[in-house]
């Protein structure tokens, strides 16, 4: 059965639609990557959806900090991997965006959520190493420490050098606001 | 241009409570909702929070499955209530919470949680509650603690209606095997989600899968799930783009969104809701991804495992999200 779209809607651009407010596509590798002059109140709702590469023959993550606090300790990040049939989970006093990942690729999505209280939530779903039969299934639920009361920049820092590699994207979206 | 949810209440607690009520809505099988908490529990007893539709307070007649994954410790239960989130004394937890009405009439609600967050202790739940009873559409909601006054001051609940353009929707109404959904062009910048509702009435229990551009050979893509029923939790990885799953006589709901990713790769992340018609449903994330990549998607199909395994009343509702 084949169903055609509703002709009477145009699909160039949605009229109702996620804002897109920062895309990065990496063309030189780099270590980090930075969205300045943001406005993130507690009354939005952001989704940040991420292509990491790596190319290098070296495993790296990406850290994931908020105003220019890049202290790992200021966070905390409770994880389900699932991989194949195995489960496992854990919490770490870091900020973690990504998956370890040795030349290959990461995508995932990111809810980004300035709370009332003034601490920053993410819920994550990564697939690993996803075009690859090992593909794996990371779900990241991270806490600041720290309050704030707007989200001016987000910085998206590998472990490594240059772990950023070409092809890697980073799409930030405004989805919902007051 | 307007913004994909469109904030349809915005409530801040200023003085403690046990219930906090959305009414006056008009929530039909049409839509997706998307309720945004922020829970205090400034009391010295833990609570629970319950969700109800429609003033339908018997907390028996929903059921909740969930799991929780606390430092190294996971586990799964399921109970029979409307239970969408738990904070512990004095903590405070988050929650993302779709609100679907299935074109069955049974309401689905899936929940993702950061609890104690601000913490070390930190941890995450998933909680995915079904009614019992059939709604044609909901006009309220309602979110109660169970032990009193635990919606502390500060609390905040944010409901947003998808408002963004539906570019397909499909009900079924004579079983069939594939679906195509074609003219489509989802290119790298494009955001896409597909609702889909999957009535399996067959005698067999049947997969369902994504396929892309004609691209019908099922191992040119790979699968991994989480799964959690009653208090068993499992995981596995497969040769073919699974986007859901029913077991014969039973029906599912996912939410799963689609993507062409930088690298050109074909992926899907679906979030499933199985046997909802039932006491016995069971929570499944999958993640699918091709082997081969694209520049663009021009055409969908979806595919039963099971010939006519795309049962009567099944429906799917595609969302151009960007």
């Amino acid at each position: 059965m084949s169903f055609l779209l509703n002709p009477f809607i145009s699909y160039g651009v949605a009229s109702n639609s996620y804002e897109l407010i920062y895309d990065a596509v990496i063309s030189s590798s780099t270590t980090s990557v930075t969205m300045s002059g943001l406005t993130i109140s507690k009354s939005d709702e952001y989704l940040l959806i991420t292509d990491h590469v790596n190319t290098l023959a070296s495993p790296t993550y990406c850290a994931l900090y908020f105003n220019n606090n890049t202290t790992p300790t200021n966070y905390y990040n409770q994880y389900i991997k699932a991989s194949g049939t195995s489960i496992v989970t854990g919490i770490s006093n870091l900020s973690q965006l990504t998956s370890y990942i040795t030349n290959n690729k990461n995508f995932l999505y990111t809810k980004i959520k300035l709370l009332n209280s003034g601490y920053i939530i993410c819920q994550t779903d990564n697939a690993g190493v996803y075009p690859t039969s090992l593909i794996d299934s990371f779900k990241f639920y991270m806490t600041s420490t720290f309050t704030t009361s707007s989200i001016t920049s987000i910085t998206i820092t590998s472990e490594i050098t240059n772990g950023i590699s070409v092809g890697s994207r980073f799409q930030l979206y405004r989805i919902g606001r007051v | 241009m307007g913004i994909a949810y469109a904030l349809i209440s915005d409530i801040t607690v200023g003085v403690a409570t046990t219930s906090i009520s959305f009414s006056g809505l008009n929530i039909t099988k049409d839509d997706d909702y998307l309720l945004v908490t922020d829970i205090i529990n400034s009391t010295a007893t833990p609570s629970d929070y319950r969700i109800f539709i429609n003033n339908n307070i018997t907390t028996t007649n929903y059921y909740t499955q969930q799991y929780y994954a606390k430092s190294t410790s996971i586990a799964s239960s399921r109970v029979n209530s409307s239970v969408f989130m738990g904070n512990d004394q004095s903590k405070k937890g988050s929650s993302f919470v779709k609100i679907k009405l299935c074109n069955s009439g049974y309401t689905v609600i899936q929940s993702e949680i950061n609890r104690n967050y601000g913490e070390s202790s930190n941890f995450t739940q998933n909680e995915h509650i079904v009614s019992t009873f059939t709604s044609s559409s909901i006009t309220d909601i309602t979110v109660t603690s169970t032990n009193s006054l635990s919606i502390s001051v500060g609390s905040r609940f944010m409901l947003y209606k998808l408002v963004a353009t539906k570019v397909s929707d499909i009900i079924i109404g004579s079983a069939v095997t594939n679906i195509d959904i074609t003219g489509l062009e989802i290119y790298k910048n494009s955001e896409y989600m597909l609702v889909s509702d999957i009535s399996n009435s067959s005698a067999t229990d049947a997969s369902y899968r994504l396929l892309i551009n004609g691209n019908t050979t099922v191992t040119n893509y790979y699968m991994q799930y989480l799964s959690s029923s009653s208090t068993s939790t499992s995981s596995g990885r497969a040769n073919y783009p699974e986007f859901s799953w029913s077991p014969s006589g039973y029906r599912s709901s996912a939410l799963t969104r689609l993507k062409l990713s930088n690298s050109g790769y074909f992926t899907a992340f679906s979030e499933i809701t199985r046997k909802y018609n039932s006491t016995t449903l069971e929570i499944q994330s999958e993640i699918l991804s091709s082997t081969f990549t694209s520049t663009n998607i021009t055409q969908i199909r979806i595919s039963s495992t099971i010939t006519n395994g795309i049962g009567i009343g099944s429906r799917f509702q595609l969302y151009k999200l960007k």
